[in-house]
């Protein structure tokens, strides 16, 4: 569930920014989606990609202990 | 396991406080009303009070319900769960904003070597590590802090008038032009941007210890954060000018600039940082518990677990929202003001407001009928 919510807020604030860009740089959304996720990606973007890595791999790991205290639950 | 959150009415005054000072203080504030800002900020408080007042009334037909509870209450819980993912998405969306203001203040200001990736990424980790801690935390840090933004403000309008530079005749002629630009600017930008975002205390207001009491602090803290906001952008002009002002990224700390007390108390930048820090970490990490207490609501998990993976996604955001400074006001005073906080402030709290009154009144008639 914590690695599904991850990926829905991340759905959800890409859509509100793939938005904002589309209105203010006329240009369509693969265009803008394109420009947000690549064009500009520099060193200093590989330090906030590999943070929200981290945090995916933080939410898999969480999502796998709830599993394995649910599966504990059932079967002390 | 979900812990209850607490905060002493102190506190959610600190917070109402610090809340409503944070960005508002770091960008300024209705500068488009030139030298009557001031004025405009002094109305929009005004109107502020009683958004507070109208947003507490809402939480008192469902006490002890926050606002995700309330939309299930009124709606049912498909509309409910649709509803908060929008809130959800706006609460960390202004969260990411925040944050990269707070991020751009640092790198002009203080470490222009450091990439704003990792100032936001600290920031991230500071807001995610006391909301991991809960609710209570960050409130006491709040109203720990507090008397500190009053003394350093007090201290900077002080210099100033040592230093000789605040001058009355940058702030005259008053009304030069009429009330229209006033009007102007604190309908839509200062009623939606800072005392419209009053709507994500919905989701805190909720868990003071007092409740009754919470309508009145909250709406004290307002009143106080805008009378303090309406001074300090005076202070702003009489120091600077609308011309030097106009130009400014970050006014205020322009302001701390100009200080120079017989060539020894100078350079205070430091004393305007703090205050600029303390008010975005507690906005910013505001807006973040809300968005927690949302997923909290829509996925049934305690929002601790989450804290800080989506901290980390609005890190990313905060960097990924704009590619400079000027695209990034831009979106967030002209287009973010308008189509989004607007919207999620004025435009679904009335219906929400509407519907539970109707339910409020029915289950009230039912239970009178009962007894």
């Amino acid at each position: 569930m914590v690695t599904f919510c991850f990926f829905l807020i991340f759905v959800l604030l890409l859509t509100i920014t793939t938005i904002y860009d589309m209105v203010i740089y006329q240009k369509t959304i693969l265009q803008t989606l394109h420009m947000l996720l690549f064009t500009y990606v520099g060193a200093g973007r590989y330090i906030a990609y590999i943070e929200a890595g981290i945090g995916l791999i933080y939410s898999i790991i969480i999502d796998y202990r709830l599993h394995q205290n649910k599966k504990n639950e059932v079967n002390p | 396991m979900r812990l209850q959150e607490n905060v002493s009415v102190v506190q959610l005054f600190a917070l109402v406080f610090n809340f409503e000072i944070g960005t508002s203080i770091v960008v300024g504030l209705g500068t488009e009303a030139k030298q009557d800002a001031w004025i405009a900020v002094l109305i929009g408080t005004v109107l502020g009070v009683g958004v507070t007042f109208f947003y507490y009334k809402l939480l008192t037909f469902c006490p002890g319900k926050n606002l995700f509870e309330i939309m299930e209450f009124s709606f049912g819980r498909i509309i409910a769960v649709g509803l908060s993912l929008l809130y959800i998405g706006f609460f960390f969306y202004i969260s990411a904003r925040i944050s990269r203001d707070f991020g751009e203040l640092i790198a002009t200001a203080i470490l222009p070597n450091t990439p704003i990736e990792v100032i936001s990424m600290l920031l991230m980790l500071l807001i995610a590590y006391v909301l991991y801690l809960g609710l209570e935390p960050l409130a006491r840090t709040a109203e720990i802090f507090s008397p500190y933004i009053i003394i350093f403000i007090g201290l900077l309008n002080l210099f100033l008038w040592v230093s000789g530079k605040l001058k009355m005749f940058r702030i005259e002629p008053v009304l030069a032009n009429g009330w229209k630009p006033i009007a102007e600017v604190v309908f839509p930008d200062i009623m939606a941007f800072p005392f419209g975002l009053m709507v994500t205390f919905t989701t805190i207001m909720c868990y003071t210890t007092k409740f009754r009491y919470a309508g009145k602090v909250a709406m004290l803290g307002v009143g106080a954060a805008g009378l303090l906001l309406s001074y300090v952008i005076a202070m702003q002009f009489m120091a600077l000018g609308v011309d030097s002002l106009a130009r400014s990224n970050f006014p205020l700390l322009n302001t701390a600039r100009e200080v120079s007390v017989a060539q020894f108390i100078e350079r205070i930048d430091a004393i305007v940082v703090f205050i600029m820090m303390l008010g975005i970490f507690v906005q910013c990490s505001v807006y973040m518990f809300a968005g927690f207490k949302g997923i909290e609501y829509v996925f049934n998990v305690p929002y601790r677990s989450i804290v800080f993976p989506i901290s980390m996604l609005v890190s990313l955001f905060s960097v990924m929202i704009a590619n400079n400074f000027a695209e990034h006001i831009e979106e967030g005073l002209k287009y973010n003001l308008l189509f989004f906080i607007t919207p999620m402030a004025y435009a679904i709290p009335p219906f929400l407001f509407a519907a539970t009154y109707i339910k409020y009144r029915k289950q009230r008639k039912k239970k009178e009928g009962l007894v």
